[in-house]
């Protein structure tokens, strides 16, 4: 019987571990970089379904909020919408209201809502996003160009999140002021 | 010579090449997911933006037909379409509702929708043929209305009359308001925007009257700065000194274009009438959203005239716990309760083609529903409601605001002199001092606004004719006196788009009966305005419109509204047409 030289052995282990190497240094990279690409993607289409439900938020707004006491005031890191309540059929109440609050809590991004117990919304309190190094709320009017004012005199918030791997930012009207 | 070695490279060259692609299939598969997420998040924000266009064009749709537009199919738009459908929900208020598609209707992979509500505010610009006051409508023999009636009076018809819309005969209001307080020390409260940092938006006035009744309307003083929507007015119950948030009896809108930069008194109807108990305190209440460029003023006293309310303002009269702060003053005011019982009579077989809205209903041919509290001899085709409410008054869509307005504007113009028949130069803008007397055949060319301070007096076959710049613009004769004319005198626009010529008398026909506007016979046509007035359109004419406190038609004329008066623009004045109401807008 033939049988492999230990030379012949040695050399096929060689190419072997080599090739294996190279192979494993691929798929090293490969995977590496596949991940850090998803983990960027992941949280950037995290931060544009986060920036969407803001935005419909804002859309649908009848105002913005000065405040839900006791925690909560509009600023530059908070936003509070006063929303109209909606009935089991989807059709606005008249004269009675839910507020909607979105405000970042360590590094997530958080949604709670507060409706008017004859709503048929549901209490929420909800994180639309992690990761969050910091959040921005900036209120403008419709002036052309617009101009930064006061919360309560916005027709248009402008929101930018900002995160490990990218800033997004998105500015939706008052649709209902 | 070549020698066959057996050896194992193949082997691990498929072992390598078998790392490689699945690392491959698995970052394709790990991209693939995202891209179609995103994909599908992209495709949400094009159908809600589709969507938006669908509402956008609806609304400019009916703005320019006058209300009659019904929808779209399907409009392709970009990578998408959108289709749109409207429903009334009541005369004055239109639901949009708009659908976005990606990539069509036929087989969309996204679709989402966008709801909103639009009106013309209670009683401006409402789809009239005839809109009547508390002094009601006579109609004689074999008239002709094509169109709906509102009418804040009781309906007096003979026989062979048809009326091609429906007909509403509202609840009268009183002439004079239970509750009321103008100014000694009059100064402006404004509101609207922040003011010496107090956040004033919501401002409520409180009254208490001295009727246990229903309340028909409310009148405030009020002026406006800037551009402003229509806004919200409520009454609301009391609550130991301030309004009562869960507690709101009545709902209107305050029509911003019947508020003009001067104080006026406003009127405010509301959906529904409910019953005020007297000697218990109310609020009437109207919420505003915050701009510092455009905002309100209510005429405040500052002598505090009115000893059974006060005044306060909220920041948010909605909130969780809200804060009202009382300030010195009493705000500007009317109350009306109370009323008359109004009725729809007729001779026989007068027809109504539409439904038939009244608290008594006699003698008539209804060929769709009938809501009603007593029906006596009549034919309904379609349902009956008995018990049902008596229609809330509709305040005229035309304020005394807008009327100062436009003698405001042709004074500042300046004065003018007697036109001249057949010339080629418009007479006016400005103010003509005295009486017009025109004889036959007199042909002019007008630009308004026009103030005549005395009567027109004229023949037969005139014509004033509102000049080509005007457009689609129309414009108005005001005239504080009466009119009188012939025959085959015609009031006209520039005939494009829904241009027209308004001849509006504020003579008071209340208290002596004399007619405001006298109509002969024969071809008049025209649009004629008399809040306080009576106008008698004579017989055999044809009209665009008419409003007036009372009207009293004779024979075979005809009210013809099918020209679309629902979308006028006066090129100085008051403007009329759809706006989202406030709060209505959702996505679903």
């Amino acid at each position: 019987m033939k049988g492999l030289t230990l030379v012949e052995v040695l050399i096929a282990m060689g190419i072997a571990t080599v090739v294996g190497v190279l192979l494993l240094v691929i798929i090293v990279n490969s995977t590496g970089l596949f991940l850090k690409q998803s983990s960027k993607i992941e949280q950037g289409v995290g931060a544009n379904d986060a920036l969407s439900a803001v935005r419909n938020s804002i859309k649908e707004a009848r105002s913005i909020a000065v405040d839900y006491p006791p925690n909560f005031t509009t600023s530059s890191t908070q936003l509070v919408l006063k929303l109209a309540s909606v009935d089991a059929s989807g059709n606005l109440i008249p004269d009675i209201f839910d507020y909607f609050v979105f405000f970042k809590e360590q590094s997530n991004l958080k949604f709670q809502s507060f409706p008017d117990p004859l709503s048929s919304r549901k209490s929420q309190d909800r994180i639309f996003l992690t990761g969050v190094e910091n959040l921005e709320f900036k209120y403008y009017n419709l002036a052309n160009p617009p101009a930064e004012v006061m919360p309560a005199s916005a027709a248009k918030v402008k929101i930018t999140l900002f995160s490990r791997e990218n800033t997004a930012t998105t500015e939706a009207n008052l649709r209902n002021d | 010579m070549i020698r066959k070695e057996s050896g194992q490279i193949l082997i691990i060259v498929f072992v390598a090449l078998g790392v490689v692609l699945f690392t491959v299939l698995f970052i394709i598969a790990g991209a693939q997911i995202y891209y179609q997420n995103a994909f599908y998040a992209l495709n949400g924000e094009q159908a809600v933006a589709l969507a938006e266009a669908g509402v956008d064009k609806a609304l400019a749709s009916l703005n320019k037909t006058g209300g009659s537009f019904n929808g779209d199919q399907e409009v392709n738009l970009g990578d998408g379409s959108f289709s749109t459908t409207i429903t009334s929900k009541d005369a004055a208020t239109k639901i949009i509702t708009a659908t976005g598609y990606i990539p069509d209707k036929v087989n969309p992979k996204v679709k989402r929708t966008v709801v909103m509500e639009v009106s013309r505010g209670v009683g401006v610009a409402f789809v009239y043929g005839m809109q009547v006051g508390e002094g009601g409508l006579e109609l004689g023999n074999q008239n002709l209305i094509k169109g709906t009636i509102y009418s804040n009076g009781s309906i007096i018809m003979g026989n062979g009359n048809t009326i091609t819309g429906g007909a509403w005969v509202a609840a009268g209001v009183p002439p004079t308001a239970n509750q009321q307080t103008d100014c000694q020390t009059c100064v402006d409260y404004l509101f609207g925007k922040t003011v010496d940092g107090q956040n004033r938006l919501d401002v409520a006035q409180s009254f208490k009257p001295s009727v246990t009744d229903k309340i028909r309307k409310v009148s405030l003083k009020i002026k406006k700065i800037g551009n402003l929507p229509d806004v919200t007015v409520r009454i609301m119950a009391d609550n130991s000194g301030e309004p009562k948030k869960n507690d709101v009896l009545a709902t209107g809108t305050l029509s911003s274009s019947l508020v003009t930069a001067e104080y006026g008194w406003i009127d405010v109807t509301f959906s529904t009438n409910p019953t005020l108990s007297g000697g218990t305190t109310y609020w009437m209440m109207i919420d505003t959203s915050s701009n510092d460029q455009n905002f309100w003023a209510w005429q405040n006293d500052l002598a505090q005239s009115y000893s059974q309310g006060q005044p306060a303002w909220s920041s948010n009269w909605s909130a969780g716990n809200p804060t009202w702060n009382s300030f010195s003053g009493d705000l500007s005011f009317k109350a009306y309760m109370g009323g008359t019982t109004n009725s729809i009579l007729s001779g026989n077989n007068t027809v109504v083609q539409g439904d038939v809205h009244a608290n008594t209903i006699d003698r008539l041919i209804i060929q769709k529903d009938a809501y009603y509290q007593v029906i006596t001899n009549s034919q309904v085709s379609g349902n009956s409601y008995p018990g049902s409410e008596d229609p809330p008054p509709k305040t005229f869509p035309i304020s005394e605001a807008n009327i100062t307005g436009w003698k405001n504007e042709a004074a500042a113009t300046g004065a003018i002199s007697q036109p001249v028949c057949g010339s080629q130069t418009a007479w006016g803008p400005g103010k003509f001092s005295g009486n017009l007397n025109l004889g036959n055949q007199c042909i002019i060319k007008v630009k308004t606004p026009i103030w005549i301070a005395g009567d027109i007096t004229m023949g037969n076959e005139n014509r004033f004719t509102l000049d080509p710049s005007y457009e689609t613009g129309s414009g108005t004769i005001v005239l504080d006196g009466r009119a009188i004319m012939g025959n085959q005198n015609q009031l006209l626009g520039t005939g494009q788009g829904n241009s027209i010529l308004v001849l509006l008398t504020t003579y008071d026909s209340r208290t002596n009966n004399n007619s405001a506007i006298t109509i002969g016979n024969i071809g008049n046509t025209g649009v004629f305005y008399a809040d306080k007035g009576i106008i008698d359109p004579g017989n055999e004419n044809r009209f665009k419109e008419i409003t007036a406190w009372k009207i009293k038609i004779t024979n075979e004329s005809i009210i013809d509204y099918e020209t679309g008066l629902a979308s006028i623009l006066f090129t100085s004045g008051p403007t009329g047409g759809y706006s989202l109401v406030k709060g209505t807008y959702q996505v679903k």
